[in-house]
C-alpha cells in the first residue's frame, strides 16, 4: 500500500496551488484516468485547497497543510488534511445552479466538488486537525464488463437445488469480491441502489477502509452462495445500514440469508456500533421477517420511496404495481444514552409507542403555554438543506434551525421540488428543538405526511414527514408484518 | 495568468485572457474587470480561448462584473471556451447567466 501513496506538504497560499494541480493531476493520470477525468479531480482538489487555504487560518498565519494521493486499483483517493480552524460541513450553504443572476455563491466550491467526485467526506481528527476525503473511482472493472452476458443471467426462481452440505459465515475475502458483484447483479439486475456493488474494485477497497463490511455465506465446496452487507455513511458512524443481501437460488430455502444476516449483527456489535437499521420493501414481506427475528424494529413508512421500474427480480412481482414503499427499521445493539424529544401533540402517543418497543429511553415533552418548557425565540433565518436523489427522484429537506419565516421557506421549496418532478419529499425536523412540537401541525397543513422517527444515538432524533406529489399509492398492496409497523401503516392511512 | 485589453469604434471592450483563473489569479481578473466597469465600460468580451482552466474563484470574479454590467445596461460575453472550461460553466449553472459565444465574431456583434 505505502507504494501507491504519496504526500505532499504545501503553505497556506494560494501561489501553490498550481504546484497542488500538477501533482494532482499526474497522480490521477498514474491511476488511470483520462486527461478530462484527471482535470475534474484537479478542480475538485484545487476547491477543497482554496478552502482550507481562505477559510482554516488566521488571516497572516503562516501554516501548511497536506495532500496525499492514494492509489488503488479501484481508484484514487485524495486526502487533504490541516490543523486549522474546525470545520462545520453542516454550514455549508446550498448551491443552486438554477439560480437567476442575483444567486449567492456560497457552497459553490462543496457543489463542484460533489459534481465530479464520487464521494466527498470530513473527516474530524479533534486535536489533530481535519480531513476531507476526495474519491473517484475509474469507471473499469464495471461486472458487466469482466463477466460474460451467460455468467451474469439472472438467477432462475427454479434451479436444481445444490448438493446439501454446510456453509461458513464470514467477512467477504478481497478475491471472492467479483462472486459478490456477481450474486447482486443476477439478484437485482442493475437496480441495486448504489453503484458500487457492481465494481468487485471498488467492493474490496470499500472493504479494505471500512466503509463497507461485506459478509458471504460460503459452501463446503468454496462457492459464495448468498452475501449481505452494513455500508452507507462512514466508518465510524454509530448507525449504519444492513442490507444488498442476495443468495444463489440453488441454494435458498436453507435460511442463509437469516444467517448472513445474523453474521453482520455479530459483527456490529463486535465492533462497538451503537445499531444497524435497515430498509426493507413492502412488496413481499420475506426481509421483514428476516428483520423482525433478529429484533429490528419499524420506526417509519416512506410511502413510494423507489421508482415502479426498480424491481426485485424473483422474490415479489415481476414488476412493482406502484412506486415502491420501504419500512424504516432500527436495531439498538447496546444501551443508547436516554434524550429529551419535544413532539408535535397529535403524534405524540403513537411516537411513545414506537420508543417504548424499540427499548430506547425518550422522554416526550409537551410544549406551549400551559407547559413549563418555553422554545428559544427565532433567529430572521432557517438552516434548511436540501438533498436530491435523482437516481430515485426523491427530495430530502432537512432542518436544523427553524428560523421565524421557516413555514414558508419550506412552502417555496416544496413548490420548487414539486415542478421540477420529484415524486417524493421527505422534511426532517429534529426532535430536540421544542419547535418542532409547536411547527409539525403547520408543516402537515401544507400537504406533509407523518413518515415516522428515525432514532439516532446521540439523541439527535429526527422526526420525518412526507409529501407524495401526485403518486398514487394503494395502501392495501403494502404489506406490514410488525404488530406496532401496522399501527404506524393504519395511523398514516388516517391522516390521508 | 494574463490580461490585455482593448476597445473598439463601437465601445466594446475585449479582455484577452490567457493562463488558468483559479483563486490566485482571479483576484487580477476581479480588479481589471472591476476597473473597466468603474469608467462605464460595460459591454465586456472575455477571449477565454487561451484558458486551460476555471475554478469557484473564477466563476465568481465572472458573476460580479455580470451583475455590474447588467446594472450599467450591458453585459459580459465569453467566447474560446475550452471542453473542460464550458463543463465547468455548465456544471456552475453559467451557462443561463452568461453568453457564452461560439466565435469572437459573434461575441462582438449586435449589442
Amino acid at each position: 500500500m505505502a507504494k501507491d501513496t504519496s504526500t505532499l506538504t504545501v503553505p497556506n497560499d494560494t501561489a501553490y496551488l498550481p504546484v497542488i494541480s500538477a501533482y494532482v493531476t499526474a497522480s490521477a493520470a498514474q491511476a488511470g484516468f483520462s486527461e478530462d477525468e484527471a482535470s475534474r479531480i484537479r478542480l475538485a482538489v484545487d476547491e477543497a485547497c482554496t478552502n482550507v487555504i481562505e477559510t482554516a487560518f488566521e488571516p497572516g498565519e503562516e501554516a501548511t497543510f497536506t495532500v496525499a494521493c492514494q492509489r488503488s486499483e479501484a481508484g484514487l483517493r485524495v486526502i487533504i488534511a490541516d490543523k486549522g480552524m474546525p470545520f462545520n460541513p453542516a454550514a455549508v450553504a446550498d448551491y443552486d445552479p438554477q439560480a437567476g443572476l442575483d444567486r449567492e455563491l456560497g457552497g459553490l466550491g462543496f457543489y463542484l466538488m460533489k459534481q465530479v467526485m464520487d464521494e466527498v467526506r470530513f473527516v474530524s481528527k479533534g486535536r489533530e486537525g481535519k480531513e476531507l476525503h476526495l474519491v473517484k473511482y475509474l469507471e473499469t472493472g464495471n461486472i458487466a464488463t469482466l463477466l460474460s452476458a451467460e455468467e451474469l443471467q439472472p438467477y432462475e426462481a427454479r434451479v436444481e437445488p445444490a448438493p446439501p452440505g454446510s456453509y461458513v459465515f464470514r467477512l467477504m475475502q478481497p478475491a471472492e469480491a467479483i462472486e459478490v458483484a456477481k450474486c447482486v447483479y443476477k439478484t437485482y439486475g442493475y437496480t441495486y441502489p448504489g453503484e458500487h456493488v457492481y465494481y468487485p474494485e471498488r467492493l474490496s477497497e470499500l472493504n479494505r477502509t471500512g466503509e463497507q463490511i461485506s459478509i458471504v455465506a460460503v459452501s463446503d465446496k468454496g462457492e459464495v452462495a448468498g452475501c449481505c452487507a452494513i455500508f452507507g455513511g462512514q466508518p465510524d458512524d454509530p448507525i449504519r445500514e444492513l442490507g444488498q443481501a442476495a443468495v444463489d437460488p440453488a441454494h435458498r430455502g436453507r435460511q442463509i440469508i437469516s444467517q448472513l444476516v445474523q453474521r453482520a449483527v455479530d459483527e456490529a456489535r463486535a465492533r462497538g456500533m451503537a445499531g444497524l437499521f435497515g430498509e426493507p420493501v413492502t412488496n413481499h414481506p420475506f426481509s421483514q421477517q428476516v428483520g423482525l427475528k433478529l429484533g429490528f424494529r419499524d420506526t417509519a413508512i416512506l410511502l413510494g420511496y423507489i421508482p415502479q421500474s426498480v424491481y426485485f427480480k424473483k422474490i415479489g412481482a415481476e414488476a412493482l404495481p406502484q412506486r415502491e414503499t420501504l419500512l424504516y427499521c432500527l436495531l439498538p445493539l447496546r444501551p443508547w444514552p436516554a434524550a429529551t424529544v419535544y413532539v408535535p401533540p397529535q403524534h405524540r402517543p403513537l411516537l411513545e409507542r414506537i420508543y417504548a418497543h424499540l427499548g430506547i429511553e425518550r422522554q416526550t415533552v409537551e410544549v406551549g403555554e400551559t407547559s413549563k418548557v418555553a422554545p428559544q425565540p427565532r433567529p430572521e433565518q432557517s438552516v434548511l438543506s436540501t438533498r436530491v436523489l435523482s437516481a430515485i427522484n426523491v427530495a430530502r429537506l432537512e432542518i436544523t434551525t427553524y428560523g421565524q419565516y421557516v413555514t414558508t421557506e419550506v412552502e417555496i421549496k416544496l413548490r420548487e421540488l414539486c415542478r421540477k418532478g420529484i415524486a417524493c419529499v421527505h422534511l426532517d425536523l429534529p426532535l430536540s428543538d421544542p419547535w418542532t412540537a409547536l411547527l409539525g401541525a403547520a408543516f402537515e397543513a401544507q400537504g406533509f405526511l407523518l413518515a415516522g422517527v428515525l432514532p439516532k444515538y446521540d439523541g439527535q432524533d429526527v422526526l420525518r414527514l412526507q409529501y407524495l406529489n401526485a403518486v398514487p399509492i394503494d395502501l392495501d398492496k403494502i404489506h406490514v408484518v410488525s404488530e406496532v409497523g401496522r399501527e404506524l401503516l393504519k395511523y398514516i392511512r388516517s391522516q390521508i | 495568468m494574463k490580461l490585455s485589453t482593448s476597445v473598439d469604434e463601437q465601445g466594446v471592450t475585449l479582455i484577452e485572457v490567457q493562463g488558468e483563473v483559479d483563486a490566485h489569479t482571479s483576484g487580477d481578473l476581479d480588479k481589471a474587470l472591476g476597473e473597466l466597469l468603474a469608467q462605464k465600460h460595460s459591454r465586456l468580451v472575455l477571449d477565454f480561448s487561451q484558458v486551460g482552466y476555471v475554478s469557484s474563484a473564477g466563476l465568481r470574479s465572472l458573476l460580479r462584473a455580470q451583475q455590474k454590467a447588467r446594472a450599467l445596461g450591458g453585459e459580459v460575453r465569453v467566447f474560446g471556451l475550452s471542453p473542460f472550461v464550458h463543463q465547468v460553466f455548465e456544471m456552475a449553472g453559467f451557462d443561463r447567466l452568461l453568453c457564452i459565444a461560439a466565435t469572437r465574431q459573434e461575441a462582438m456583434a449586435n449589442w
